[in-house]
């Protein structure tokens, strides 16, 4: 099959005469964002097993400016006065409870803690569940010279494990348990 | 106390290895349940190049990736617990991605309104009596320290800096920047990174706390 059946570009075959594996997949990758997302990335994945996981939607965004500086301004700010982890234990009637840990000063003591679901974002408020672990700060925030006080709680996000990584720490509880010696 | 007089706080996050930019892209991060969807879809997307990616999400989360350097950076204290996480979630998703070292950088930014204890800052560390035959009321611009060998035994090397800070007020501010540099060496990867964020967080925010302690008992704050 040539590269035309199988659905790659004339644009990508220029590059693909390339010998850096590197600069192939970025200017492919460029030409992608420029043009079409979907079934192109899969044609590189499969030809450059080094690509890294890559599943994104069109790019929608424009480049505005490439300046020293970007966007993000220090000068705005927040302090953190106080700092939780906490996780939720019950969800009744839009009431959340939960368990807090002070990770400002690293305390040990368990606290108990009621708040509303509408305390949430949104997005966070469809998500959370029991067990959902949760970051809950209380400060200041500096936004353009106003000082407000603050309070937000967010939930943790982590990636979910993949099937390679259960097995892989499985095994290694298993190696563990087996190589356990009692005194 | 010198924590006190603290007003900002920047965390800075280097990841040095080997990157490719265009993948680094808001959907891409919500996509992967790293960052809400709402905020995937308001982030400040400056540039998504192949060379280059530099983003800000919400207030608390700028991102700028190059083919050899990955930064995070948040002057927002409640999200460096979430910021962790971020770092964790991406190189999860990307755990062959060549890492050769990763520095934990707090810059921390004191608002002193006396005069006198802001001389003594500079002062107290490079006397300033030792220039004065042959400089005219000299001023200290800033100092740094070294530790080429770390105390914890792990490849690398710390830094502290000293100067004017360049957010607060005028002869008012002084910055501290205390920067904890982890060597990985050629062989380190994503899971590497992993691994050595857990293990070296805590200590990392323990040791600026340390740091700051000191210059509190030293300039007697």
């Amino acid at each position: 099959m040539t590269n035309l059946e199988s659905g790659v570009s004339p644009l990508l075959l220029e590059y693909t005469s390339e010998t850096s594996n590197d600069y192939l997949t970025h200017k492919a990758v460029n030409n992608i964002l420029d043009y079409e997302v979907g079934h192109r990335l899969k044609d590189i994945r499969g030809k450059f097993s080094d690509f890294a996981e890559i599943d994104i939607p069109k790019n929608p965004f424009k480049i505005n400016s490439i300046g020293k500086k970007g966007y993000y301004d220090d000068r705005n700010y927040s302090t953190a006065s106080y700092s939780w982890i906490g996780y939720v234990t019950c969800i009744n009637k839009g009431t959340v409870k939960a368990n807090l840990r002070d990770i400002k000063n690293n305390s040990t003591i368990k606290e108990e803690v009621e708040f509303n679901i509408q305390d949430l974002d949104n997005e966070d408020a469809k998500m959370v569940e029991v067990g959902s672990v949760f970051y809950w700060s209380i400060g200041y925030s500096f936004r353009n010279g106003t000082k407000r006080k603050e309070s937000f709680i967010r939930l943790k996000r982590l990636p979910s494990f993949t099937q390679e990584q259960i097995d892989k720490a499985l095994d290694w509880a298993k190696n563990a348990n087996d190589n356990l010696n009692w005194d | 106390m010198l924590q006190s007089n603290q007003q900002v706080r920047t965390l800075g996050v280097v990841v040095l290895g080997k990157f490719n930019p265009a993948i680094i892209q808001p959907y891409w991060l919500s996509g992967k349940k790293l960052i809400q969807e709402s905020e995937a879809k308001n982030a400040n997307v400056e540039i998504v190049h192949p060379q280059l990616t530099r983003i800000s999400i919400g207030d608390w989360l700028f991102l700028e990736v190059s083919s050899e350097r990955f930064e995070f950076r948040s002057s927002q204290e409640g999200f460096f617990p979430t910021l962790q996480d971020l770092i964790l979630g991406i190189f999860k998703c990307l755990p062959e991605t060549p890492i050769t070292g990763i520095g934990i950088n707090h810059i921390m930014h004191f608002l002193i309104t006396n005069p006198e204890k802001y001389f003594e800052f500079g002062n107290r560390y490079a006397p300033l009596e030792t220039w004065q035959e042959v400089m005219s009321e000299p001023r200290l611009i800033n100092l740094n320290f070294i530790e080429n060998k770390r105390r914890d035994g792990r490849e690398g090397h710390f830094m502290i800096k000293i100067e004017p800070s360049n957010i607060l007020e005028i002869k008012k501010g002084v910055a501290v920047s205390v920067n904890d540099h982890i060597a990985f060496g050629e062989n380190g990867d994503g899971l590497t990174l992993i691994d050595n964020i857990v293990e070296c967080w805590e200590p990392s925010f323990a040791r600026a706390a340390e740091v700051v302690n000191k210059m509190s008992v030293d300039l007697k704050f």
